[in-house]
């Protein structure tokens, strides 16, 4: 079986580091992008098996950004994270598969990627 | 066909001028509903409404044919004199709705998992908004379905500026029309708007505005969005620098200096964490809760149990009246009113041996009655009005939100908070619900259904 693929859209760089390195720890393939219309563009290209989602980003919005993602491949599960868990009740965040309220300790992440790329 | 389409503008003129001018929120949908209903023909309906701060969708009408039936009439009637709004408008909705199914609908919290994914993904990608519930899995809103004999709906989200304020049911679903639409999103935008007045309102009360220094709350407000803003950008760069020295430490060559280093470097990190989330504890108090009958004795105990792991030199007593066994509230969120206050006497009563909380809890009617009493010396009494608001404080280490996030937990469980001196201490009066349903004899048989 192949490597799944993880896209991480997050602004921050110590956090896209991390999370780079956390998930290639774990045997998935990675691909960071620092905001939405560098990811966006090249999603055809990367063509992820699930994507970890940033909501507070300057420039286009995690959420803006999930509205597309979600237009070009419905199925591909999203996960939107943010430092806190005010979105919750965004209407939007609802298309999202899952959402996480970031933390230093990434097992819940971990935990979420896997059972979505289980499904 | 003529004769419906006729009959849809008229009520679509009626229904405008209802939207317009009703500015109660639950009669809005008491009288839309019905009316919406007789427009296309529906036999059986009801509406949720989406409470942000709860996170779920509360039911809020059903109504089924008997009921419409005894409108339709009514409707007939001044249909002819185009008065129909204005009966409306006037109409007592309580004889219309208090029925026992209506009792029975509403206090349903229906959380927002599958369903509100599905509506979310059909808004966001465009996709039509009618569904039949067969695609609908969330077991509350089935038992809605069931409770109402309905088998298969419509399924119409009512929406307003990219946000959901809730949705309806109606049945039999082959009644579509586009004109449905139309009262839809009207019904939406009102809704919409009124929820937008009560949250106002709301905010006003929590900050409790009054006229003289409605500009330094103002500020106030602002000072805690501007925190949260800080805060936020804090904490999304504390994250991946905790994460990363987490990797580091792998790396580091342990020995009595470096250890020390890193334990230092941590344990700060952690404080700062902690002191960030804190305030955001604060300006999100959107949590989730989850109330039901609690037996208090327990979460009176749980709190000092938290409690005296930072400080276990304060003498606890507890005295419950019989009566007042159960508490009808969300436990995390009690507990946290709880801590608060003990800690607070705790900082106020110092390092010596002596303190004590007395806590005494009583039934009055319907509700709970807690007093919670220190012997720490309590507060200049003109400050008692002070101490419940937002960054009040008078610890170099504090962020005077304790209190705040008390008073709004408890005006979001519908009670009532107050502070007065004592003797020797302060006394914090707090007044909360008994469970509905348990009348004054029965408590006792209920007391733990809690699980
Ligand atoms: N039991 C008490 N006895 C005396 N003073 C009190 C007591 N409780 C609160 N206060 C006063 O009210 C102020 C506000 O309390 P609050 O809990 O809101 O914030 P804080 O305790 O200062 O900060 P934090 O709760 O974030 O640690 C306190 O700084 C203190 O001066
Ligand atoms: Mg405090």
């Amino acid at each position: 079986m192949s490597k799944k693929k993880i896209m991480i859209i997050d602004d921050e760089d110590a956090i896209r580091l991390l999370y780079r390195e956390e998930f290639e720890d774990e045997g998935y393939e990675v691909a960071v992008y620092e905001n939405g219309q560098a990811a966006l563009d090249s999603f055809e290209k990367e063509k992820p098996d699930l994507v970890v989602l940033d909501i507070a980003m300057p420039g286009m919005s995690g959420l803006e950004v999930l509205g597309k993602i979600k237009e070009i491949s419905p199925s591909t599960p999203v996960i939107m994270s943010t430092a806190y868990s005010h979105y919750k009740e965004d209407f939007y965040t609802w298309a999202a598969d899952a959402y996480i309220v970031k933390s230093p300790d990434l097992t819940q992440l971990k935990e979420k990627v896997k059972e979505l790329l289980s499904r | 066909m003529a004769d419906n389409y006729a009959k849809n503008r008229n009520l679509l003129y009626e229904f405008s001028t209802i939207i317009e001018r009703e500015k109660d929120l639950h009669r809005l949908y008491f009288i839309s509903l019905p009316i919406i209903m007789i427009a296309f023909g529906f036999e059986k309906g009801a509406v949720f409404k989406y409470s942000k701060r709860k996170r779920c969708f509360d039911p809020k009408a059903g109504l089924k044919k008997e009921s419409l039936e005894e409108l339709s009439k009514k409707w007939e009637s001044f249909s002819k004199k185009g008065e129909f709004a204005e009966y409306m408008l006037k109409a007592d909705t309580s004889t219309l709705y208090e029925t026992d199914y209506n009792k029975k609908i509403r206090g349903l919290n229906i959380p927002c998992n599958d369903t509100s994914r599905l509506i979310a993904n059909m808004f966001i990608t465009k996709t039509d908004r009618l569904l039949k519930t067969e695609k609908i899995e969330n077991k509350y809103i089935a038992r809605v379905l069931r409770d109402m004999e309905m088998e298969n709906a419509l399924y119409i989200p009512l929406t307003a500026k990219n946000s959901i304020v809730g949705f309806l049911l109606l049945t039999p679903p082959d009644k579509k029309t586009s004109d449905l639409k139309f009262f839809c999103t009207g019904l939406g935008l009102a809704m919409s708007a009124l929820i937008e007045d009560k949250e106002i309102a709301n905010l006003k009360r929590f900050l409790d505005f009054n006229e003289d220094d409605i500009k330094q709350k103002q500020r106030l407000y602002e000072i805690g969005k501007t925190a949260s803003t800080i805060t936020h950008e804090i904490k999304n760069a504390l994250i991946g620098i905790m994460g990363l020295f987490n990797k580091l430490k792998n790396y580091i060559e342990s020995s009595e200096k470096t250890d020390r280093y890193v334990e230092i470097i941590e344990s700060e990190l952690n404080r700062i964490y902690r002191f960030v989330a804190d305030i955001n504890k604060f300006s999100s108090h959107y949590t989730p809760t989850d109330k039901k009958p609690l037996n208090l004795k327990d979460v009176i105990d749980r709190a000092i149990d938290l409690t005296n792991t930072i400080n276990n030199n304060f003498v606890f007593s507890v005295c419950i009246d019989k009566k007042a066994s159960t508490v009808f509230g969300d436990r995390n969120q009690l507990e946290q009113v709880l801590i608060n206050l003990f800690k607070n006497s705790i900082e106020a009563y110092g390092n010596k041996e002596g303190g004590q909380i007395r806590i005494r809890a009583k039934r009055e009617g319907e509700f709970i009655i807690l007093k919670i009493r220190d012997n720490s010396g309590g507060v200049e009494d003109k400050q008692l009005k002070e101490i419940v608001k937002p960054f009040y404080t008078t610890k170099t280490q504090g962020t005077g939100l304790g209190l705040s996030i008390v008073k709004e937990i408890v005006k979001e469980h519908g009670g009532d908070i107050e502070f007065k001196n004592t003797q020797n201490g302060l006394e914090c009066t707090i007044k909360l619900s008994a469970p509905k349903n348990i009348t004054e004899g029965e408590y006792e048989q209920k007391e733990d259904y809690d699980n």
